[in-house]
């Protein structure tokens, strides 16, 4: 980073300002996963857990929890912390920093400008000790955007401090309401609430087949029931399912699984069945079906229709999602594609453009 | 090329070709899938890259003949010609 | 999710085709003689596929004509642009500007809220080409079937969904005669379904050309004029654009089309140029209109990417404030919390991927 490469810089960028650099290959599959196991073990501790599973997403490799009150069960900030650490130490690549304050700003704050891992880098507590720890550390910690940061400079604000002590009136006047949340931050005060993680919650329902089924319609009907039965307990939970699984034991042979994920996280059967329906078909049992379990992965909330894309064919992306994974499923994930530009200061032509998958 | 040749711009595969050069060394004579096109240059350059340490060295030339206009470079690694465009 | 072959079994289709023509009625095509129900109706519209069951599927665009993208070829067209339901073929050989006609056009039906996608059989559709010429490829989807009958099966499934607005098929060439059925009901399928339908052709489209000639509502021929040259590079071309046949207009008019090609070698400078500051400067015309056709010029215009969602503000709330510290622990191997990501002009490159491509 102090040589001037940034997180989602084009590759081609990076490569430029440092050509003895080694680029790995990405695997954002396994980053989400371990991230997802660490979130599962810290869970354990407090359910007031908040944390990004996308590593896309800005906030990827930051968890914070609430403690308030956990003393009684875990020990005391450093001990709860070490013992947090620890949980997920085996998790995630290398040892991680922790940070501790009566702020969320605060506590990530603390945890990024932390020199000592794996011991947690404490803001004292009392009246004004966290704006007194913040007021010494460069502006840039601020979660401004560039041009923000800008401003801050031309106008001499090198420290947080340095904006917590102009009156919040004018900082509002001079950088907006923005500017006025800032100073907020600046100041030790941040009004943010945790938005906790949801777990995943897995439901499942099954049912004997007697006689056994060798046709796809009967199927199709017990499938049916089973993803009405599931969807109204996800619905009541306010949440969707992103994953269905389902199993048919066989009277003969080993049982079939099909793991189908959704293009959107839903609770209406249909849109479920549906799917799973076009896999049996393209994959149908190689003998009679005794038993079929059903499973959804739920995980909410469940999708509503993205009205923040700002064109019109947004409205119709969830359809046209729907349509992709079942053709996807009948002709082959191979078949539809999407293309971006990727790196446009590439060199090489084929490293300007990305394709992928239309449906993931 | 073939009058049956895909209508097509971006060749993802980047296809090998043979190349007739001039006597300076230049792209004079394109012959791929059975078919012999005289050409012309009318544009090059060079792209060297070193990514993940695989080097990239790539001599590019913009040829044009009687029907076609194509993209093609030479592969300064491993010598071979290749055919990354045509001009639709 | 692994990929699955397609289905093979006649009896496995033919049992589906029959619950879904139970279901759906006479939708579902018939192939040859009949006795085959073929499969592009086998994914049918989905009844409900809002969360909201109340709700009504969002309304596709009503843009009854579409610009082709040109000026000049509009002005020709009998219908000022290319209709709802229509066939168009646009046939010529390479360096024809078919391509880029065809770009142009999606771009145009974009702008109206259109979905496209675009039949690739050889690979060789150019994301960077396309974006120039003003396509959204969050809104295109590239269809790349294993072989021909493949791509009309495929293509034919995608439309009955109902979703897409506009397909082009770029014809590889050596069709056989086993292609002209497909070819014939995929286009019946757009025009029942109010899709239109572009067919890139070559001249020489073989045991095809009687189907073209009669599926097309629209055909024109596109012929290379000349070179626009800058010094010895060649930056584009001069394409004569003939109606060979219009059922809304009078045949064998003809308009000139400019089209200028994105620079190559310092592309880069072009793309982000393209990318942040808008279209290049007016290109030089080398050759005076004659009295009885019209130029019209293309140059890579500006992306028509929309500007990116205004970037989410923490909503504020106060902090219910309990005895001694609230207590927040913030445990990663995050970088430091600092900046928000910079917020990228419309149309700048997403981050970069390892390269990977089909």
């Amino acid at each position: 980073m102090r040589l001037g490469v940034r997180r989602g810089q084009p590759l081609g960028t990076a490569h430029k300002l440092v050509p003895e650099a080694a680029f790995l290959t990405p695997r954002p599959a396994v980053y989400g996963a371990a991230m997802e196991a660490a979130l599962e073990a810290l869970a354990g501790f407090t359910p007031a857990i908040e944390g990004a599973t996308d590593p896309e997403g800005p906030a990827f490799g930051r968890v914070l929890l609430g403690i308030e009150g956990l003393a009684r069960l875990w020990g005391d900030e450093p001990t709860l912390t070490a013992r947090i650490t620890g949980r997920v130490a085996a998790i995630l690549p290398g040892p991680p920093r922790a940070g501790i304050a009566g702020t969320r700003f605060g506590a990530a704050v603390a945890a990024a400008t932390s020199d000592a891992p794996p011991g947690p880098a404490i803001v004292p507590d009392g009246p004004g000790a966290e704006a007194a720890f913040l007021a010494r550390l460069p502006i840039s910690l601020l979660p401004a955007d560039e041009a923000l940061q800008g401003r801050f400079r031309l106008f001499g604000l090198a420290r947080m401090g340095d904006l917590a002590r102009l009156p919040r009136a004018a900082v509002v006047t001079r950088f907006g309401p923005a500017g006025g949340e800032l100073h907020d931050l600046a100041g030790g005060l941040d009004r943010r609430p945790l938005v906790p993680r949801r777990p995943v919650e897995r439901l499942c329902a099954e049912a004997e087949l007697d006689p056994p089924v060798e046709t796809i319609e009967p199927l199709r009907f017990v499938l049916h029931h089973l993803a009405a039965t599931l969807c109204e307990q996800l619905t009541a939970h306010g949440a969707g399912a992103s994953r269905a699984v389902l199993r048919l034991d066989l009277e003969r042979g080993e049982p079939l699984q099909l793991v189908q994920h959704l293009p959107e996280p839903v609770a209406v059967p249909e849109l479920v069945e549906r799917l799973l329906v076009a896999r049996l078909e393209a994959q149908p049992p190689s003998g009679p079906v005794v038993r079929l379990a059903l499973e959804l992965d739920g995980r909410g909330p469940a999708a509503t229709t993205q009205l923040g894309l700002f064109t019109p064919q947004a409205a119709r992306a969830d359809r046209l999602g729907w349509q992709l994974a079942a053709l996807a499923i009948r002709f082959g994930p191979d078949r539809l594609w999407q293309a971006s530009v990727s790196d446009p200061e590439s060199r090489l032509p084929e490293g300007r453009v990305a394709w992928r998958p239309a449906v993931p | 090329m073939a009058a049956g040749r895909p209508m097509t711009r971006l060749l993802g595969q980047h296809p090998v070709i043979d190349v007739d050069l001039d006597a300076l060394g230049r792209p004079a004579c394109l012959r791929w899938e059975g078919t012999r096109e005289p050409v012309e240059v009318c544009n090059q350059w060079r792209i060297e890259e070193a990514w993940w340490r695989r080097p990239i060295r790539r001599a590019y030339f913009k040829l044009v003949g009687p029907r076609l206009l194509a993209l093609v470079y030479l592969d300064e690694v491993d010598g071979a010609w290749h055919l990354e465009r045509l001009y639709d | 999710m692994e990929p699955h072959p397609m289905p093979a079994a006649a009896t496995i289709l033919q049992g589906a085709m029959a619950r879904l023509e139970a279901r759906w009625g006479s939708a579902a095509i018939r192939l040859g003689d009949g006795s085959l129900t073929a499969g592009a109706t086998a994914l049918a519209a989905l009844p409900e596929l809002s969360t909201s069951p109340q709700a009504a599927p969002p309304a596709r665009p009503s843009g009854e004509i579409i610009s082709t993208g040109f000026a000049a070829l509009d002005a020709i067209l009998g219908l000022g642009g290319l209709p709802r339901q229509l066939t168009a073929v646009f046939r010529g050989a390479g360096t024809s500007g078919k391509t880029t006609l065809a770009l142009r056009t999606i771009a145009e039906a974009q702008a109206q809220g259109a979905i496209a996608a675009w039949l690739d059989g050889s690979r060789s559709l150019d994301p960077l080409e396309a974006m120039a010429r003003g396509v959204d490829l969050r809104w295109l989807i590239v269809l790349r079937p294993h072989d021909p009958t493949e791509g009309f099966w495929l293509a034919g499934s995608l439309l009955a969904g109902r979703t897409v607005d506009l397909l082009v098929v770029d014809l590889p060439p050596r069709l056989g005669a086993a292609h002209e059925p497909l070819l014939r009901r995929l286009a019946a399928h757009a025009r029942r379904l109010g899709v239109r339908l572009i067919l890139l052709a070559p001249p020489d489209a073989g045991s095809l050309q009687g189907t073209l000639a009669e599926v097309a509502g629209l055909r024109l021929e596109l012929e290379r004029r000349a070179w626009i040259r800058l010094g010895r590079d060649i930056v584009g071309q001069h394409t004569a654009v003939t109606v060979a046949k219009d059922r809304s207009g009078a045949p064998g008019r003809q308009a000139d089309l400019e089209i200028r090609y994105l620079a190559d070698g310092e592309q880069t400078a072009d793309l982000a140029r393209l990318l942040d500051h808008g279209p290049p400067p007016a290109p030089l015309v080398l050759m005076p209109p004659s009295p009885s056709s019209r130029i019209t010029t293309h140059a890579p215009p500006a992306s028509r990417l929309a500007a990116s969602a205004p970037a989410s503000r923490s909503r504020l709330q106060p902090l219910a404030r309990g005895t001694g510290r609230p207590g927040w622990a913030t445990v990663g191997a995050a970088a430091r919390p600092g900046r928000q990501p910079r917020r990228r002009a419309p149309g700048r490159a997403a981050r970069a991927t390892a390269g990977h491509g089909p």
